[in-house]
């Protein structure tokens, strides 16, 4: 194996060591490249691979962010009801649980807070801002709890409508990338000359480091898409 | 070469003093360039990365969320604040004086209001929309007051209205979704041509 399939292969372990990533497509890369008995396939396919776990470390990420989502919902709607019952805002938190103590730093005030900044949802942080505010003067919050939650409500039929268009791309841009292995192994498995051209030529590995880089590029910038989009809930 | 050197070294100047404004003119010596007959890479290059400072530049051209979410905030604040039975300018002072983004934009419009009530105060500077209702609703509290629920409905819109732009903006991008599957289309593409062409120049050779 050549130096540069090496040195590949060495910085994608180490990269993924670093960010904690599993090591299967890049295990699936490696499989592909010894088959192929070729350093420039093993290269391209763990550049290739890295991109897909990069993707699929997105597609967690997002999952986690909408599980987020609708826990903040449910919390919303719960201090809600609960607000109507008990009255105050330290009454409604103790009831589900949270043990708040006026005056200290386990205020009422300060548990929702640190709820909020557990689950990082836009109106969850805003609902908690808004009534550490105007803690001093209180206040009726039930129309900002039923907003926190009417609004998280609308976002999710917001995006549900934009990803049924987008979910199809993605499954596109996940066939795609996965299609130059397949053509490979069509040639290697019925037109052996073709797939002789594309190992033994320089031009047949240029092809080949191309495909897989920028494979790699573009599930990659697809993941930082995803990524990007799953932090605004 | 001379030129290409010149125009990446004022990109990245560009970039680092982020003007991305100013990065049009990082067009001009593109133009001389390939004008004069530079390599087809490197105009190639050069124009894709002018595009993309373009698109950044586009994308900061929107009216700035943080500001139109710390109004949300405010009025969001203002609401309940009344519920808890303090009077408009009360509320307004309260509620502005905990948002420091929009605090001088308020009281300025509060100055101008105390000033002469019953002509429109100037807009000091809030985007859009939400900054003529902010106008409205501070001109009507102060004449007539303000309940909750009229304060709570355009804080609705306000808010529907934020999300819908950010939504429309979402909605754009997806031209890197288009992109990304032709990009991959290509890579098809090379894996027939490149053995094809390295198998017809070695028939031709021996021909």
């Amino acid at each position: 194996m050549s130096a540069l399939a090496w040195s590949t292969a060495v910085g994608v372990a180490v990269w993924l060591w670093l960010r904690r990533w599993p090591f299967a497509f890049a295990a699936v890369g490696w499989g592909v490249g010894i088959g192929m008995r070729d350093g420039v396939a093993v290269t391209a396919s763990l550049i290739a691979s890295l991109g897909f776990t990069a993707l699929g470390q997105a597609e967690r990420y997002e999952k986690q962010r909408d599980a987020d989502e609708f826990q903040s919902l449910v919390f919303l709607e719960r201090l809600r009801q609960l607000w109507r019952v008990r009255g105050t805002l330290a009454g409604a938190l103790d009831e589900m649980g949270y043990r708040s103590r006026r005056g200290t730093r386990d205020a009422a005030e300060e548990v929702l807070s640190e709820i909020a900044h557990a689950f990082q949802v836009r109106s969850l942080t805003l609902v908690s801002t808004v009534t550490s505010i105007v803690r001093r003067h209180g206040g009726d919050l039930e129309p900002l709890l039923a907003w926190g939650a009417g609004s998280i409500q609308e976002g999710q039929a917001r995006r549900y409508v934009r990803q049924m268009e987008e979910q199809a791309r993605r499954a596109t841009v996940r066939i795609l990338a996965l299609a130059p292995v397949g053509v490979v192994a069509v040639f290697r498995f019925f037109i052996p000359s073709f797939y002789q051209a594309l190992h033994n030529t320089l031009m047949g590995q240029a092809a080949l480091l191309v495909v897989g880089v920028s494979t790699g590029v573009v599930t990659w910038i697809l993941a930082i898409k995803v990524r990007k989009e799953a932090m605004e809930r | 070469m001379t030129v290409m050197a010149a125009w990446s070294i004022a990109i990245v100047l560009l970039l680092w003093l982020e003007k991305q404004d100013r990065a049009v003119w990082a067009w001009a010596p593109l133009a001389g360039g390939a004008f004069l007959g530079a390599p087809p890479w490197a105009v190639l290059i050069s124009g894709g990365m002018s595009a993309l400072l373009w698109f950044q530049k586009r994308d900061r051209k929107v009216a700035d969320p943080g500001l139109r979410e710390a109004l949300i905030r405010f009025w969001q604040e203002v609401s309940v604040l009344l519920t808890a039975g303090l009077g408009f300018w009360a509320a307004v002072e309260h509620a502005s004086q905990a948002e420091p983004t929009v605090y001088p934009l308020i009281s300025q419009v509060a100055l101008h209001i105390a000033g002469d009530p019953h002509a429109l105060p100037a807009n000091p500077g809030i985007p859009g929309l939400d900054g003529e209702v902010t106008l409205i609703l501070m001109q009507h509290g102060y004449l007539h007051g303000l309940t909750h629920s009229q304060v709570e409905v355009e804080v609705r819109h306000m808010e529907a209205r934020l999300a819908y732009e950010r939504e429309a903006k979402k909605r754009r991008d997806p031209l890197w979704m288009t992109v990304l599957p032709a990009i991959l289309l290509l890579n098809v593409l090379w894996i027939f041509v490149a053995p094809m062409l390295s198998m017809a120049s070695r028939s031709w050779l021996k021909l």
